[in-house]
């Protein structure tokens, strides 16, 4: 196998028995795993049941499947003449690049199915990190399962060790995360930050004040670890890892527990309030967003791709008096600002030179407007930064009855997907199948007959 | 400054009522002594809701925390019970509480320095106020760690003249 090991133990070893140090012999424990059966996540569902059922149903077991990834890949592989290398299945199918398996991921139909995605395997059996973006995760090659449990049981399936880069607890615990949710692409730019926002915000600073990547995305329940009888009890953590991304086939399992996580998250994320009043005339309806909840931007991943939009409905009579970013599933977001001077949109353009440009191997400056997470716990805390956004909208006409708004967040936007459907990379019921989510939380209405500027109400 | 962050410090940052310490029952012997608990690695006053903790405000009014589902608080939806005595230990009935905003349960992550969405909840609609029972919920407590629950009373004292704010504060940690 080619994995990247450290090789300090064996060179302690050869030093110790150069050296013709004393030897004491104890018998190795002998288990039943081989080292082809812990690479395949089907062999771990024999004791870990749930785990692999939530994972199965996980973006990191969909990622070298995932329609728009492999279409990304195959357009940036034939734009760049190769160039692209490795670039992407380094994190979406890593250990068929640990393995020598492929060099482009073009080959990915090919393999086995224990190589493809982000396995149990390779993740359990990473044991540093050498760098902080585009997978420098160093895995240990010795076939000992990592986890955060101090004192595994005894067992004779597989080794296991302790090791605080799972240790949801520990802060360094989402450098691990972060090695592949950061991402440099080959002109030197940042195309996705996710890790590198954590850093930047209050939920980076240690215990008590802190939260690691898994401590949100990971979330826990009292349950037995393994299928064993009598297998203690202790704290179990998803392996869902909901965040933006959904499958979008039909073979991927477990995808209404996967939405409903997705959505649930979302929902909590922003607090949002609208504020409307006679102004000159007219009416001024002023939106507040601030990102509440997430421990990064909002959105975050491939903010390029994302894009989140804010709608604005007023009514008067029944009559819509007003609207912005008011955007059907057929509409790309682009399509809908050039007639929307209002629509405020989140994400990122990407540029090279001063064009335009969508696909990640393009970009060589990204322009953003996101909303950063929360750098300080309190004013009085010296990294404390105003990080709400506010917009204005304004009309002229007497106030409305009422003002509906509402954020909306599509994962990966549509006129990208229509240009990967148009170069012939993507099938072209793809973009009909990506969900436009909407935050709950934000969705509100503001009515005159309350006799309250804002809504909610501030008390 | 953030609006969210806002509103909450400039009403719970300050004036927080907290319980007093109900100390050892006169006969009973002392339970053995039991390392402080921590949140998340902090070392805080927990309440339990298998334990009905209580706070007395200034006004006289007594707030329980009487039940909560789930039992132990956990992250997602929760929903609690509150049941508000006197001073002379009767039901504390508001007949505006249900829809005036004068009884407010507010979530506070200390922290983070946020809250839920949204900021505030008043009881339930359908709760039977009659007997001074206020059911707040459900409220998604979306993260792990610790929560302030701050049961607010808007204008309460004096007969509802002085525009006086008073807190009861119950602290949970949630396991992630």
């Amino acid at each position: 196998m080619t994995t990247r090991t450290t090789s300090l133990g064996l060179l302690l070893g050869a030093l110790l028995s150069a050296a013709g140090c004393p030897s004491t012999t104890v018998e190795e424990p002998v288990y039943d795993l081989s080292h082809d059966e812990l690479m395949s996540p089907e062999t771990c569902r024999s004791c870990h049941a749930a785990h692999v059922e939530e994972w199965e149903a996980s973006m990191h077991a969909y990622a070298a499947r995932d329609p728009v990834f492999l279409a990304m890949n195959a357009k940036g592989q034939r734009e760049t003449n190769g160039e692209l290398g490795t670039f992407c299945v380094e994190c979406h199918a890593p250990m068929a690049v640990r393995l020598g398996l492929t060099d482009d991921g073009l080959n990915l139909d090919d393999l086995d199915e224990s190589v493809k995605g982000v396995t149990c395997y390779f993740c359990h059996t990473a044991h540093d990190a050498e760098g902080e973006f585009n997978n420098p995760l160093v895995l240990a090659g010795d076939d000992i399962m990592r986890g955060a449990i101090p004192s595994p049981i005894e067992n004779t399936a597989h080794a296991m060790r302790f090791s605080v880069l799972h240790d949801r607890a520990s802060t360094v615990s989402s450098r691990m995360c972060g090695t592949c949710h950061d991402v440099v692409n080959g002109h030197g730019t940042q195309v996705e930050a996710t890790f590198a926002e954590w850093k930047d915000t209050v939920y980076s600073q240690p215990p008590p004040v802190g939260l690691t990547c898994s401590q949100c995305h990971m979330r826990g329940r009292d349950a037995p670890i393994v299928g064993f009888a009598d297998a203690p009890v202790r704290r179990m953590h998803s392996h869902l890892f909901p965040g933006v991304d959904v499958a979008l086939d039909d073979i991927t399992p477990g995808q209404d527990m996967m939405r409903e996580a997705v959505q649930r998250s979302l929902d909590t994320v922003l607090f949002s309030e609208v504020c409307v009043e006679s102004l000159g005339g007219g009416t001024e309806i002023t939106v507040t967003l601030e990102n509440f909840a997430a421990g990064h931007s909002f959105p975050s991943g491939a903010t390029q791709d994302r894009r989140a939009w804010v709608e604005v409905q007023a009514r008067t009579a029944g009559n819509t008096v007003f609207t912005s970013g008011v955007i059907d599933d057929d509409t790309a977001v682009a399509e809908a600002a050039a007639s929307d001077a209002h629509l405020w949109v989140l994400g990122s353009t990407g540029y090279a030179g001063d064009d335009e440009v969508h696909m990640f191997w393009e970009v060589e400056r990204l322009e953003s407007n996101l909303l950063e997470g929360a750098k300080g716990s309190s004013p009085l805390d010296p990294n404390y930064e105003d990080v709400h956004q506010t917009r204005s909208y304004f009309f002229a006409g007497l106030l409305p009855d009422e003002v509906d708004i509402a954020v909306h967040l599509r994962p990966i936007r549509k006129d990208v997907l229509d240009e990967l459907v148009e170069s012939g990379d993507l099938a072209p019921d793809v973009p009909d199948r990506m969900p436009t989510f909407t935050l709950r939380a934000t969705q509100m209405t503001w009515r005159q007959s309350d006799d309250e500027r804002c809504f909610p109400p501030r008390r | 400054m953030p609006l969210a962050s806002s509103l909450l410090c400039a009403t719970l940052a300050v004036g927080c009522t907290t319980g007093a310490d109900p100390g050892a029952e006169p006969g009973v012997s002392e339970p053995e002594p039991q390392g402080p608990e921590t949140c998340q690695g902090e070392e805080v006053d927990l309440d339990h809701l298998d334990e009905s903790p209580r706070r007395t405000l200034p006004s006289g009014i007594t707030v329980a925390l009487a039940a909560g589902d789930p039992d132990p608080v956990d992250r997602g939806d929760n929903t609690f019970t509150l049941e508000l005595t006197d001073d002379t230990g009767a039901a504390y009935v508001h007949p505006g509480a249900l829809d005036d905003g004068t009884f407010l349960l507010s979530p506070y992550m200390p922290a983070h320095g946020h809250g839920t969405v949204p900021l505030d909840f008043v009881p339930n609609a359908d709760a039977e106020v009659d007997d001074g029972t206020y059911i707040f919920g459900p409220i998604d407590l979306f993260m792990p760690g610790r929560w302030d629950l701050h049961f607010r009373l808007l204008d309460v004292a004096d007969g509802g003249t002085t525009g006086a704010e008073e807190d009861a504060v119950f602290t949970f940690c949630i396991e992630g």
